[in-house]
């Protein structure tokens, strides 16, 4: 297990360098200019110059792509490098970019535990429930609203969302901040509401997998209570595909937090990604982007060990190559 | 005597878009406490639905026991409630499936899924419960200690093992074995059929063996019936069966077996295909397969008749017989 | 006519009219796809139904008319008395008119961003499954990097660097999706490369590119097609994110998205400027998720009921 485990962290090595040398590439090639910026439209060409070498930026890809990641000495521009979470400050508003980075993302993670909370209290039941009442009435109504959840825009979602209860009915403020209780209702359910179509969808499917199954039909013919079959059963099987899927969405959640962050003004990673892109403020965007995928990847690692837990079939196994359920792949 | 299991006309359909199989069709069968009963026939003759049948196991809504009755040691199965029959199951009535690597549920241990079984029918306290687990591991040559191990830890052979100690578990009056070493390796069937015929001795279990396998009937059972498009064919007991087949399917099941007392050329296999259970024939099912097909068997379904306690379904026996009579 | 060709072409008729009997049984694929069809005829004939200056030209005069309301437009040299079917945006724009000219522009987006996916996802997979090896490995840990990225992310990122366009929004949104591509396909192509007939096709001597074309092509169309159409949707979806933001399409330029992010401060007044656009994406969203669900359940014979 701990084999496996190390295994795993070391192959995430590769995946986060390159993760940097994409988004540091796309940076490079992104027509803006920095020392246009810091110096404003008036300066002469002389300083742009010497503006331009003290931000190391008349250096080959090459060269500050290593400066990136390992440091970069000067007194006003200098940083550690992002191997030592260190890249300096922003353009903007000359903060430390990890600072607010770590100062931010806690936000983010309140939104997105939130959404994926909500998501799996309301999503598995009600998965489970349309599973073993399969073609009722019930199951068609769920279905019908998973598939909204899955389709709508979530920009949209939010808008409606203040739209109704905010503006008309006066329930939830329009913005939103992380002290106050009220104000991340309206945020969590728009971010959650895709992912609980996701993991009601999945619920399900994997619920109606497991019961064509013969170890189903096993337990009944041992006698067991039909309470008995569907939650001890069947559920622990069909839940294996539904966290792999709820882990996914997690990190899934982190990213696509910006757009609800950004319609409820929320302070968190995704606004202040977004405001740093708007802005050109290169440093901010490396490093949110970076850390984003961090935790990300991070994340997906930790699913694969909980699925360890759960599934005894891989618990054994493990550092060996295991076998997804059939459920995870198909009927998605 | 009375009988432990009586079966009377069944009928089980299964039924879709716009097809209606008919899986069982106006089947008697019954069992005497103690006897081992082979069930026999092909694939898709509906042998498996016959024991689910007796469980009232038929999952609504695409299949339903539209007619005929089952009583289990006097009490009617099909009018039982759902906790009459939870029951009855895993404790009077035990079944084991044709394939040991989907029967376990491969996230709970094999001692939970014993226990639980215990626990549920016999009234034990937790420990108790797995402490019958455990010695019902050791009866079928399990080491109790293996309890805590999960499923895919445990061979095709040795898995089987599990599945019948959990049949076992509560002392069944009746066990359903459906085709219980088809999966298996010929060497371990030959073990696990051992182990199954000691316990079965040692319990007096009575036992509905289904099979496709005559071999196996031979070895194993007291009496045999053919099964053959939903219907029991023919019916006696081994010397009765094995001595002179009545039925000219039996006879081709018979006839499509390897024998090495007799210098046979070839194997003789029954001609066709089984009939396509949504368009069953009127008369005989088995007639357009039948070498000994006569007008009659076109025009009418043949009814059970008697040669002298050897129960065959066949126009060919109408003179010799006597009248035809219901088992 | 070659018999072969015309056993070919037989065979395929009747595989597709057994396909369509599956498909047509499910009434909520059908609905959705006379839906996108009619979208789509929209898409193509939206300069007949709105000209495209028309829409894209201010009128402050008529700025936030309700639904059906009318108004006179100074347009091209002269007044004319228009209606407003489902009413006007903050600068007097028709609204219908601009859902009319942003179906074209998300029709596109949907359509070739999945396309290009496809084409460079396809092959990627097919490599990375047939060839195996240092191949496979290079493709995968490529793949895997982009996967490391949340989907939104990547493209938001890639816009952000390549500038708002029209063709850069294309390329983000096929970035994204490549990853699944080639997963499907390689995924696919693994299965099915050590399957007998593959094998029986290698011993009378096919190579390799007729074996991926002829033998191994057939096998994996119907997940990409039902990921295909799931895309579409998904792409549509992005597209107007990402122009919400104001990281795509940007105004006056009508796109579904861009007409949520400037009727954002309006809904109140206004509320068609919310609900307009937005039940628009949705019902196009839903519907392609409708139909690939369809495809999906008649694609795949495991599932026929």
């Amino acid at each position: 297990m701990s084999k496996y485990l190390l295994r795993r962290i070391f192959m995430l090595v590769p995946v986060l360098f390159g993760v940097t040398l994409i988004v540091f590439g796309l940076l490079y090639i992104t027509p803006s200019d920095p020392a246009q910026m810091m110096l404003g439209p008036n300066a002469t060409p002389a300083a742009y110059t010497q503006m331009k070498a003290d931000m190391g930026l008349d250096k080959p890809f090459v060269v500050q792509y290593i400066r990136f990641l390992f440091g970069y000495q000067h007194p006003i521009f200098g940083y550690k490098g992002l191997l030592f979470g260190d890249l300096g400050r922003s353009y903007i508003s000359n903060r430390n970019v990890f600072e607010l980075i770590l100062s931010s993302f806690p936000n983010t993670l309140i939104l997105a535990a939130g959404a994926l909370f909500l998501a799996l209290v309301i999503g598995v039941p009600i998965g489970i429930l349309s599973a073993t009442r399969h073609y009722s009435a019930w199951d068609m109504v769920f279905t019908v609203f998973a598939l909204l959840g899955a389709s709508m825009p979530v920009f949209w979602a939010a808008m409606v969302l203040i739209y109704t209860f905010a503006n008309n009915l006066r329930i939830f403020p329009a913005m939103s901040n992380p002290r106050d209780f009220m104000s991340l209702v309206l945020p969590i359910v728009t971010l959650s509401m895709y992912s609980m179509a996701i993991i009601m969808r999945m619920t399900r499917s994997s619920m109606l997998d497991v019961m064509e199954q013969d170890y189903i039909r096993t337990a009944r013919v041992k006698g067991m209570d039909e309470k008995v079959v569907i939650f001890k059963h069947a559920l622990r099987n069909a839940l294996i595909p539904v966290v792999t899927v709820a882990g996914l969405q997690f990190g899934q959640l982190l990213g696509g937090a910006v757009l609800t962050e950004k319609i409820f003004s929320y302070p968190g990673l995704g606004s202040i990604m977004v405001d740093a892109i708007y802005q050109k403020d290169t440093p901010q965007i490396l490093g949110s982007v970076c850390f984003i995928a961090l935790t990300f990847t991070i994340i997906n690692l930790l699913v694969d060990i909980l699925y360890g837990f759960i599934d005894p079939r891989i618990k054994s196994t493990f550092g060996r190559k295991k076998a997804k359920p059939a459920a995870a792949r198909s009927r998605a | 005597m009375e009988k432990i299991l009586e079966i009377k006309d069944l009928e089980v359909r299964y039924y879709s878009d716009r097809k209606t199989v008919r899986a069982v069709n106006g089947l008697d069968l019954d069992l005497s406490p103690g006897k081992v009963l082979g069930l026999v026939g092909e694939t898709g003759a509906g042998k498996t639905t016959l024991a689910l049948s007796i469980l009232n196991m038929i999952r609504a809504p695409q299949g339903k026991i539209e007619a005929g009755s089952i009583s289990f040691a006097g009490k009617d199965v099909l009018s039982m409630s759902k906790h009459e029959l939870r029951d009855m199951r895993g404790k009077d009535v035990a079944m084991i499936f044709q394939d040991p690597m989907t029967a376990l549920n491969p996230v709970l241990s094999v001692g939970e899924q014993i226990a639980e079984t215990v626990l549920k029918h016999e009234g034990l306290t937790k420990d108790q419960a797995w402490k019958r687990a455990e010695e019902m591991l050791l009866t079928v040559g399990i080491p109790a200690e293996r309890s805590k191990d999960y499923p895919h830890q445990f061979s095709g052979g040795m898995k089987q093992r599990v599945v019948i100690a959990l049949a076992l578990a509560c002392n069944p009056k009746l066990l359903l074995a459906d085709e219980p070493t088809t999966a298996l390796d010929v060497t371990i069937q030959a073990q696990v059929l051992d182990l199954m015929r000691t316990l079965i001795r040692d319990n007096g279990t009575s036992v509905l063996f289904i099979t496709h396998s005559l071999g196996l009937v031979a070895e194993n059972c007291d009496e045999v019936a053919t099964m053959y498009a939903g219907e029991i064919v023919e019916y006696g007991t081994i010397d009765q069966v094995f001595g002179k087949a009545l039925h000219p399917y039996t006879q081709g099941l018979f006839g499509s077996l390897p024998d090495l007392s007799e210098a046979t050329k070839r194997l003789k296999p029954i001609p066709g295909l089984m009939p396509d259970p949504t368009a069953l024939p009127a008369g005989c099912f088995f007639e357009p397969r039948c070498p000994y097909a006569m007008e009659v068997c076109k025009a009418a379904h043949p009814k059970d008749i008697d040669v002298g306690g050897h129960l065959v379904k066949c126009h060919l026996f109408d003179k010799e017989g006597g009248a035809g009579r219901k088992a | 006519m070659n018999p072969n060709l015309q056993r070919f072409l037989k065979r395929s008729a009747r595989n597709f009219g057994q396909f369509w009997r599956q498909l047509s049984r499910n009434k909520l694929a059908v609905v959705s796809l006379a839906m996108v069809i009619a979208f789509g005829l929209v898409a193509i004939f939206a300069d007949l139904l709105y000209e495209y200056d028309f829409v894209t030209s201010n009128s402050l005069e008529n700025a936030l008319l309700k639904p059906g309301e009318s108004g006179i437009v100074y347009y091209q040299e002269k007044d004319i008395e228009h209606t407003y079917i489902l009413g006007s945006d903050n600068y007097g724009r028709d609204i219908l008119g601009r859902l009319v000219h942003g179906a074209r522009v998300s029709m596109i987006i949907g359509f070739a961003t999945v396309a290009i996916a496809i084409l460079i996802g396809g092959v990627l997979g097919a490599i990375a499954g047939y060839k195996g090896g240092l191949f496979d490995t290079l493709i995968m840990r490529a793949t895997d990097i982009l996967l490391s990225i949340p989907t939104i992310l990547l493209a938001i990122a890639i816009v952000a660097a390549l500038g708002n366009s029209f063709f850069n929004l294309l390329i983000a949104i096929a970035t994204s999706m490549i990853p699944g591509y080639i997963r499907i396909v390689r995924a696919s192509i693994i299965q099915v490369k050590d399957q007998e007939f593959v094998e029986a096709a290698r011993c009378i001597g096919a190579g390799d590119l007729r074996i991926v074309l002829r033998h191994i092509l057939p096998n994996i169309t119907s997940p990409i097609i039902v990921q295909a159409t799931l895309n579409v949707g998904s792409a549509i979806n992005w597209a107007a994110s990402l122009s919400f933001l104001g990281l795509g399409i940007l105004p006056p330029k009508p796109e579904w998205g861009n007409m949520l992010s400037e009727a954002r401060e309006f809904i109140q007044y206004a509320p068609h400027l919310l609900f307009a656009p937005g039940i628009t994406i949705l019902l196009t969203v839903l519907a392609y998720n409708l139909i690939g669900d369809g495809l999906r359940d008649a694609l795949d014979p495991k599932l026929k009921r």
